[in-house]
């Protein structure tokens, strides 16, 4: 019988990238777990702590909280989000109980100890932009590695491949030319390192990417990482 | 605060070269840096965390431990001033230089941020005084009649060619635009300066408690000229640099070092012990400090206290994605890049400065780069909270606590992408490219 977990799927990606909601459903199963979606979830409160409302964004995310049971396994396709349950709660003094919050590529890598994964369908070279909310989280990387099992997946790489992709949340709509002018760098060096297709963990980051892209006339494909692993199933 | 800071602004007017001129050094410093810093320690992240307990301990103790520095340095044969803010200490050091030279002394400078915050160079030309910044860098800012936008490296924002014109049109010549031809024009031109000062003035990289002596790192050996050459030497120091003994140097030097430069140690490394004594030929006949509070103290009992850990090593600057693309005037603060959105506000108030605050993507970079583990991200974030309403986002908050509406809402996320101002703009989405941009995304309908 199949382990459960719970999937704190996210806002951004309940309203921009469903796609990746259902690719986690389906990797999670295929490692032998069974996915139920936080009950009554909407946000984790980060983007009224980004802005300076701490009041509002510790009524959400004690909500948030309150809404998982007390030693759940909560995994989220989002390391910023992940970030706002483990670092922000304890910036804003919410009590996390001894939920266990993972980003998913942590859950799939350490806590299932994932290995070996089925190959890719077609040979892609692809270019992964790990989310900046992962230095919150304080863990090895898990996702370079994760996608490494993949045959077929040729990862570049771009130099700067920490650099930020330029999104910020509020940031990228109070700051555009500045918001713009990182993200134009960031996909230049996919471009030039002949990639295809540039995979994260958040999709704040590969929405912002994406729209950067689309407005420069790009045609580059931009996926959750949750998208690429569930591909090859 | 307006939707749209000063920053933004400031970022549209500058032409497209100065981000590929900031990028590409900043890249170079950042693969530098980590190298220099894993030749220097076996485990580089237990040094950084060792450094930053080191700070705490001294901001923790910080009045008894000026106390004893200047005790020590008293006993040196230094002379100390406390100076409560800016104004205090360039009267201090105003002072000296009418002493040294009553009808306008010459001032030659070693590179010093601390003399930029306060405005030294101004105030000194002012009151008749002839003040000549020696570090090449910080000179052809001089001459430019501009200000150091990185607080290592003051004119990543120029290229060559902008330094030999600067030098030009002072009437120096120079004879081609090779960095080397430029730095020995500048060499001579600056020796005649040495040569004539009557007073030097440096800032500090160290104060050390237990000795009284400063320590001063450079590479072009501008300070050792400038320290040892005029017969009096004016020192400006943060009241933070202390650290307790000499034997923290063999930590903080190369962690600074690496930190600013890549190098495992600067060219030349001064420990500035006093006036020179009895029978010695070299040195200044007088050495003052002087010590400056300027908003630090109550740096100290704030929220962004961490701050006053900071180095000073420029590493938050060459890493951050937003210096990156703006350089360092867009701070409008002697401070610029991730510690000057810290520390600007916190000096100044977030009355003026809090939109520093809202320019960063919290994306971590500089708490990662920072040598002494300043979590720079967490303390912008109190700032913002600083310059916010409390329950300003409260509609959001009701939306958020009923998951009904809140789906309901979600479903017009794409929509709303399309339309709203700020998203349409970062994208470039103008009305003729609308239709192209986005069509029904992914998922479920």
């Amino acid at each position: 019988m199949a382990e459960k977990v719970m999937v704190f799927s996210t806002c951004l990606a309940e309203g921009l990238w469903q796609d990746a909601v259902l690719a986690t459903t389906q990797v999670l199963r295929h490692v032998g777990y069974e996915a139920a979606p936080v009950p009554g979830q909407t946000c984790c409160g980060q983007p009224a702590f980004n802005n300076g409302d701490h009041e509002s964004a510790r009524a959400v995310l004690d909500r948030a909280i309150g809404l998982c049971p007390d030693g759940a396994e909560v995994v989220v396709p989002s390391a910023s989000c992940t970030a706002m349950f483990r670092h922000g709660s304890k910036l804003l003094g919410s009590k996390t109980g001894c939920t266990k919050w993972w980003e998913l590529g942590e859950f799939l890598w350490q806590r299932c100890g994932v290995r070996e994964w089925p190959a890719a369908r077609r040979r892609e070279r692809v270019v992964f932009h790990p989310a900046c909310h992962r230095r919150m989280l304080g863990t090895e990387d898990c996702h370079v590695p994760l996608l490494r099992l993949v045959e077929g997946l040729d990862i570049a790489e771009i130099g700067d491949e920490e650099q930020c992709c330029g999104f910020g949340g509020s940031f990228c709509a109070k700051h555009p030319t500045v918001s713009r002018g990182i993200a134009t760098a960031k996909l230049d060096a996919v471009r030039s390192a002949g990639a295809t297709r540039v995979v994260s963990t958040d999709v704040g980051c590969l929405a912002h990417l994406e729209g950067v892209d689309r407005a420069q006339g790009g045609t580059l494909r931009f996926s959750h990482f949750a998208e690429v692993l569930a591909e090859c199933l | 605060m307006p939707l749209r800071p000063k920053f933004e602004e400031f970022r549209r007017a500058a032409d497209e070269g100065l981000s590929q001129k900031v990028r590409s050094a900043g890249s170079t410093k950042v693969v530098q840096r980590k190298a220099a810093l894993d030749r220097a320690f076996s485990d580089p992240a237990a040094a950084r965390s060792h450094a930053a307990a080191v700070k705490d301990h001294v901001l923790a103790n910080l009045g008894p431990m000026l106390e004893e520095f200047e005790r020590h340095a008293l006993s040196r044969g230094m002379e100390v001033v406390w100076a409560t803010n800016a104004k205090e200490a360039n009267e201090a050091i105003e002072r000296v230089c009418r002493e040294a030279g009553p009808r306008g002394a010459r001032v030659v400078k070693g590179k010093s941020m601390a003399t930029e915050e306060t405005g030294l160079n101004q105030f000194l030309e002012e009151r008749g005084h002839h003040v000549v910044e020696t570090d090449l860098g910080e000179f052809v800012v001089q001459l430019d009649g501009d200000h150091p936008s990185h607080i290592v490296t003051p004119i990543i924002h120029k290229d060559r060619h902008d330094s030999a014109r600067a030098l030009r049109r002072a009437g120096i010549a120079v004879p081609s635009d090779e960095p080397v031809a430029i730095a020995a024009a500048a060499r001579s031109h600056l020796r005649e300066e040495f040569a004539r000062a009557d007073v030097g003035v440096s800032g500090a990289n160290f104060g050390i408690v237990e000795t009284g002596r400063i320590v001063i790192v450079e590479n072009e050996g501008n300070n050792r000229l400038s320290t040892t050459a005029p017969r009096v030497h004016v020192v400006l120091m943060g009241i933070e640099k202390l650290l307790p003994a000499e034997r923290d140097l063999a930590l903080f030097l190369p962690l600074l070092v690496g930190s600013a430069t890549g190098q495992h140690l600067t060219v030349y490394t001064h420990l500035v012990g006093g006036p020179k004594g009895q029978g010695e030929t070299d040195g200044p006949e007088r050495v003052v400090v002087v010590l400056l509070d300027n908003g630090r103290s109550r740096v100290l009992h704030s929220p962004e206290r961490e701050i006053l850990r900071c180095l000073r090593c420029g590493a938050c600057l060459n890493v951050c994605p937003v210096y990156r693309e703006v350089s360092g005037h867009a701070y409008r603060h002697v401070y610029p890049g991730p510690l000057g959105a810290v520390l600007a506000p916190s000096l100044e108030g977030v009355e003026d400065y809090g939109d520093l605050a809202q320019a960063s993507t919290l994306c971590g970079a500089c708490h990662e780069a920072c040598p002494v583990d300043i979590p720079i991200p967490d303390l912008l974030l109190g700032l913002r909270k600083q310059g916010t309403v409390q329950g300003s986002w409260s509609a959001w908050r009701r939306l958020a606590e009923n998951d009904r509406i809140w789906r309901a809402a979600l479903r017009l996320v794409p929509m709303a992408q399309r339309v709203a101002p700020g998203w349409r703009e970062v994208h470039g989405l103008l009305d003729d490219h609308g239709a192209k941009a986005k069509e029904g995304r992914r998922g479920r309908p």
